[in-house]
């Protein structure tokens, strides 16, 4: 006996259901003048549609995102770029004003001495902070000679120790193997002032009981046979009685060893013809 | 062949005499013989025959109630599936059981009719939410005299 193929009733019941469903959104319009049938239809699919547009719309944003992220990037870089050559041009500007201001400090401080001097320019520097030496870009054939001090308009620098045909070493006041006759421009009290290897200088054999305040101005006192007189040095930041019979006297350099350019080599001691 | 016919002339006769029943009485209509008609074909016949002939029954009732096409349709596709689901389980042979069945079959019609009407956006006139209502409890009783007496008469040709 043959069995006859028979499905389950639900294979029957719901695609007879389906198709009333659609005979009937075929007639019934709403409000709108849309069937049934398209607003069953767009109401399935409108949460694939709502999935695909915000998709879109993710992915869009993503893209812009990631374009204007890299326009930002490269604007940016430009902007650096910018900004860099324009910090280079302003500290070229800046160093010439300094410079020039130098100069010009320089130039009226030649007016004013009466002893020969020549103007140099700071070419190099020790890297090292053990040793301050600095090189200028005068040499023998300027007339400069070892043991010439080294001065610009605000006071002492330093001195010549080396001499090449176009070129100088000059050992500046702050290593501690630097040294100078000074004294108190208030008291007249003399020492010696000496470098320390730290931006301060030392004066040197004052005794206890004279009298040093903070703010006194020290000056070269042209007895080491070095630097001239009443070159400026710098002022008493710190006194204190010392252990043994001498005060304890911190100065600080009227000189700004980091931005110094320019300087005079003092060449010759003897007055000006 | 005579079980098609009888088919035929039980869903004629359901359809027709509902109309030309409200036709000259009007509260007829608060009598829904198709449904009576859906139901009882489901006491006896399988789910599937049992679906075609409600879906069948529902769309002539339609094409001659004004309602949309599919409406009947709908609703009595289901009920036919229903009512064969429910034979295979309760024994339909006490009047009560029939009763009940009748009542839950005829709210559930009205139920779809209005989630019917909701869904297609159409407005619903407050007579005839009340009357679909009215008609699923109306139907009842009638509804499970007829086919008590329509099953007797099953017997009695046998």
């Amino acid at each position: 006996m043959v069995k006859l193929f028979r499905p389950h009733p639900l294979v029957v019941l719901i695609p007879l259901l389906i198709a009333q469903l659609a005979i009937l959104s075929l007639q019934v319009r709403n409000s709108e003048g849309t069937t049934l049938l398209r607003r069953a239809t767009l109401l399935a699919i409108s949460p694939f549609l709502l999935a695909a547009n915000t998709g879109e719309n993710f992915v869009g944003s993503v893209w812009n995102e990631y374009v204007s992220l890299r326009e930002i990037r490269n604007e940016n870089e430009s902007l650096k770029e910018k900004i860099q050559a324009m910090n280079l041009e302003s500290n070229r500007v800046l160093s010439s004003l300094r410079q020039a201001g130098q100069w010009q400090a320089l130039l009226e401080l030649r007016g004013q001495l009466s002893f020969q001097t020549k103007t140099a320019r700071i070419i190099g520097r020790s890297p090292s902070f053990l040793s301050f030496t600095l090189m200028v870009d005068r040499g023998s054939e300027d007339g400069v000679r070892k043991d010439d001090p080294v001065i610009n308009a605000e006071g002492v620098v330093g001195r010549v120790i080396s001499v090449f045909p176009r070129t100088a070493e000059v050992h500046v006041i702050l290593d501690s193997d630097a040294a100078a006759g000074s004294l108190l421009s208030r008291t007249h009290l003399q020492g010696v002032i000496s470098g320390t290897g730290t931006s301060f200088l030392k004066l040197n054999y004052v005794l206890n009981q004279e009298d040093v305040q903070v703010g006194d101005k020290v000056v070269t006192s042209g007895l080491d046979n070095v630097f001239p007189k009443d070159l400026t040095v710098g002022r008493v930041v710190r006194v204190r009685q010392g252990e043994s019979v001498f005060k304890e006297i911190d100065v600080l350099p009227v000189v700004d060893f980091t931005r110094l350019e320019t300087v005079l080599v003092v060449v010759n001691l003897r007055p000006r013809s | 062949m005579i079980e098609f016919l009888k088919v035929v002339v039980i869903t004629l006769v359901a359809v027709f005499s509902q109309l030309l029943l409200t036709k000259h009485l009007e509260y007829f209509y608060l009598l829904d013989i198709p449904l009576i008609a859906v139901v009882y074909f489901g006491t006896y016949k399988g789910r599937i025959e049992s679906c075609v002939i409600g879906g069948v029954i529902g769309l002539i009732q339609d094409s001659i109630s004004g309602l949309p096409l599919g409406m009947n349709g709908f609703s009595k596709t289901l009920l036919g599936y229903m009512s064969a689901s429910a034979s295979r389980r309760l024994v339909l042979e006490r009047f009560g059981m029939l009763l009940g069945l009748m009542l839950v079959l005829s709210l559930t019609d009205s139920t779809i009719k209005l989630v019917l009407f909701l869904g297609t956006g159409l407005t619903i006139p407050t007579r005839y939410a009340m009357a679909t209502l009215l008609q699923a409890l109306l139907s009842t009783p009638p509804g499970a005299a007829a086919m008590v007496g329509l099953t007797k008469l099953d017997r009695w040709r046998e």
